[in-house]
């Protein structure tokens, strides 16, 4: 059997596969991270790494937009309020008797 | 013996339903656990695989924080497993000790030559002398009740997860299971959708700031201001003309503040600057309306006028007062002669009312003897002084004095007392009339000096009486000079401020130009970079899709790695797969079983499918697994499979655990399984545990005498899992 005597596990195996398909370092670090994450606390903590890479970048991303709308807050005068019509004036006319 | 590695001892102690201290020997070729569910054969089981490899396959990673390990009931709180293993020409202990609530484990390796390895470095000589991983423990060494107990389901998820753990793979597929690129996907969708709507808010303000721009630079062209003069440096210069403009009105108007504006670096300092310069000139013109008013006062002249007239008021009534005086002692006479007048009068008066008293006395003497003669006509001695009268003599002279002589003496009393009363009223009359003027005249005498005392106050020196009127005067004079002087200034001071006030609206108008322009430039350079390649959100969208990427492409190698594997393994035990199902299962019909992994791809993730079918050698029918055969066939699947692996996987253990084999297998197949266990490696170990006495009594029957170990356990809550060594 292929496997039998290997120095290497399950892991190392899917490692070296990335590695030899020629996926970028992004690829093979981001494995590294997800086994960790594994063997330390199970598959929820991959899902926590995914969502936290993610977060990251989104938080990284809306930071940068909201510079983008602030920058245009700043420039743009505040919106006046339409004056609130009072209940009467919103109130149907009575209907004659 | 052989060169593999088989058990010969367990020490076990506190670990899961193993309380006190637990030694089990095992038999070189049958050890063989026989005992009801929940006495702690899985236990024991599980004590030689976390031993080994401090894990178990069948707890969750994520628990592996908790002290499920450790049994409750263990006063040292502490779990140990102790391993003796032995070859032809090595022997080693492996010990593993795990504390309540501490995570890691402490792993030991000794040799009988005393050679000692901890930690990393046993977990690699352990790699070394076995020759195999957990994962391959768990394919060929271990199998354990639940591996074949998924494999019974009808669930196929459940029974491909199963066969993944019978083939090493399960870990990967419990991985492939999170590995989902619908969270970065979402992420770059909701980034993108942010940044349209950023942008449409840009170009919106980018409108609104050429407007803004357009309209500063007619305001400016209004105040006459060029190009040049729309610049920091151009405000600066403006800013020193302001400064020196309200440095002279300041002086001119003897404001002592401080003057001092710091020249503009920023934009947001040239606002600040002309604020300031604003608030300066408020505070100097105020200045100058205080100096015009405290010199020239309104007020203060308006009280000297008011003073000088209560006192000339006051001096007309006191002048008026005195002559009233004097016109009425004129009139009346002197207070005292009219005093004189009136106390005459009074005694006057008490005279005549005495002479009236003793007329009243004679004439009642008088009235009284008439009374008397009137009743004794005759009477001829005086009854009071008993002299000789002629009562009717006395009668007739006493009747006309009483209506005579003493009528006239009280008639002329009368008069008399009449006219000295009236003169005594007159009198009277005359001095009250006297007292009231006087009493007028010392009023007004008063009010004089009130405002007299009123005047000095206001003017806060002391000045004769007569002096008063003539000083207010001239205060007054005095103060209208101070007005004009001080309003003279103030005029001059705000012809200056004015000009100021002009050249700091200019400030002002600069400010808003050069705030626009840089608005308008920001929002177009912002509005441009959110275009180009290199802004933020662009480039996080960019590492999202490599993060996308990357999960896809760690999904495929992991999903390619489980999927060789398994093939791998299966392709390679065919031939043993397919000898062990015709033994153990004995179908009629379908003797013969082939499995195939396929692809499935399940929530965008491909994941091992096995397809299992029975074939006919007879004619070749093939038929699915899961839908002909009985629950026990299919447990003679799994150990099939299992024991297939088993066989083919190199490793240096030489024996195989069985939790549980005989589950739903009746007699015929019971005993099946024991001649294949007998008939696999003559040398092979066996470590079997089951709650089946049935099963226990065959593989007694198989390797009977010393050819095997049984062993019975009890369990209490007390010690946990205990021994009973029953030898067959």
């Amino acid at each position: 059997m292929a496997v039998s005597g290997r120095p290497t596990t399950i892991y190392d195996d899917v490692t070296e596969r990335l590695a030899d398909t020629g996926h970028a370092k992004g690829a093979v670090a981001l494995w590294d991270a997800i086994q960790q994450a594994f063997r330390d606390s199970g598959p929820e903590a991959i899902r926590a790494l995914i969502e936290k890479r993610v977060r990251e970048l989104r938080t990284a991303a809306n930071k940068d937009l909201k510079a983008s709308r602030d920058v245009a807050r700043d420039i743009t005068p505040p919106k006046r309020r339409p004056a609130s019509k009072s209940a009467a004036s919103k109130r149907a006319p009575r209907a004659p008797r | 013996m052989s060169a593999k590695f088989t058990l010969r001892t367990l020490e076990a102690s506190g670990f899961r339903g193993i309380g006190s201290d637990l030694t089990l020997s095992f038999h070189p070729r049958a050890t063989v656990i026989v005992a009801p569910n929940g006495t702690g054969k899985t236990s024991i089981l599980g004590a030689i695989e976390w031993g080994l490899f401090g894990e178990l396959q069948y707890q969750p990673p994520e628990n592996r924080t908790n002290d499920e390990i450790v049994n409750l009931r263990r006063a040292s709180r502490e779990a140990q497993v102790r391993l003796l293993l032995a070859n032809d020409h090595d022997t080693f202990e492996a010990t593993r000790t795990k504390r309540m609530r501490q995570r890691a484990t402490d792993f030991t390796v000794q040799f009988a030559d005393v050679r000692m390895f901890s930690g990393d470095d046993a977990d690699r000589v352990r790699f070394q002398h076995l020759g195999l991983t957990f994962e391959d423990f768990y394919r060929a060494v271990y199998l354990h009740q639940e591996s074949i107990r998924g494999l019974l389901l009808d669930e196929p998820r459940v029974r491909n997860e199963s066969l993944d753990r019978l083939f090493g793979v399960d870990k990967l597929r419990d991985i492939l299971r999170m590995l989902s690129t619908k969270l970065p996907k979402d992420a770059i969708s909701e980034i993108e959708n942010t940044k349209r709507n950023a942008a449409a808010k840009l170009e919106g303000a980018v409108t609104q700031a050429q407007a803004s721009h357009e309209r500063a630079t007619a305001d400016a062209q209004r105040q006459g201001l060029t190009e040049d003069d729309l610049s920091l440096d151009a405000a600066t210069c403006l800013l020193a003309e302001v400064v020196g403009a309200l440095g002279r009105a300041a002086s001119s108007v003897g404001y002592t503040g401080d003057l001092a504006i710091e020249p503009p670096a920023s934009m947001e300092a040239l606002d600040r600057a002309a604020t300031r310069a604003r608030t300066l000139l408020t505070a100097i013109r105020k200045q100058g309306v205080d100096l015009q008013l405290s010199s020239g006062s309104a007020t203060a002249l308006t009280n000297i006028d008011r003073a000088k007239g209560t006192i000339t008021g006051a001096e007309a009534r006191v002048a008026q007062a005195d002559a009233a005086v004097t016109a009425c002692v004129q009139r009346v006479g002197d207070a005292d002669v009219l005093q004189a007048l009136i106390t005459g009068g009074r005694s006057t008066l008490s005279t005549i009312a005495q002479s009236v008293e003793a007329v009243g006395a004679n004439q009642r003497v008088a009235a009284d003897a008439v009374r008397f003669l009137n009743t004794a006509p005759d009477t001829s001695d005086c009854p009071v002084c008993g002299q000789a009268v002629n009562g009717r003599e006395l009668l007739a002279r006493l009747q006309g004095s009483l209506e005579g002589q003493l009528r006239a003496q009280l008639a002329e009393l009368e008069a008399r007392r009449k006219a000295t009363a009236g003169e005594i009223a007159t009198a009277e009359e005359a001095l009250r009339e006297l007292e009231g003027t006087q009493r007028a005249a010392t009023v007004a005498a008063i009010e004089l000096e009130g405002a007299r005392a009123g005047a000095l106050a206001l003017l806060g020196t002391p000045v004769e009486p007569a002096q008063i009127v003539a000083t207010l005067d001239q205060r007054a004079t005095e103060l209208q000079e101070a007005a004009s002087r001080a309003q003279r200034a103030r005029a001059a001071a705000e012809e200056v401020l004015s000009t100021a006030d002009g050249m700091i609206e200019r400030l002002r108008v600069i400010y808003r130009w050069l705030q626009s322009d840089e608005n308008r430039t920001a929002a177009q350079e912002r509005l441009g970079s959110m275009g180009s390649d290199e802004s933020g959100a662009d480039q996080q969208i960019g590492k999202l899709a490599t993060l996308v990427e990357a999960i896809e492409a760690v999904a495929a190698s992991v999903q390619q790695v489980a999927s060789e594997h398994a093939r791998s393994a299966l392709e390679q035990a065919q031939d043993e797969y397919a000898r062990y199902y015709a033994t153990l299962c004995n179908h009629p019909y379908f003797d013969l079983l082939r499995i195939n992994v396929e692809q499935q791809r399940v929530s965008g993730v491909d994941r091992n499918n096995y397809v299992i079918r029975t074939v006919a050698s007879a004619d070749g029918e093939a038929s699915l697994a899961s839908s002909r055969l009985s629950t026990a066939q299919i447990n003679c699947v799994a150990l099939s499979i299992y024991l297939a692996l088993a066989e083919r996987l190199e490793h240096n253990l030489g024996f195989i655990i069985l939790d549980d084999p005989s589950q739903s297998l009746d007699a015929e197949h019971k005993e099946a399984l024991t001649r294949v266990l007998d008939e696999l490696d003559p040398v092979l170990q066996f470590v079997i545990a089951t709650q089946d006495v049935e099963f226990g009594d065959m593989l007694a029957a198989r390797w009977p005498g010393d050819a095997s170990t049984q062993y019975r356990l009890r369990w209490s809550p007390a010690g946990g899992t205990q021994l009973m060594p029953t030898r067959v």
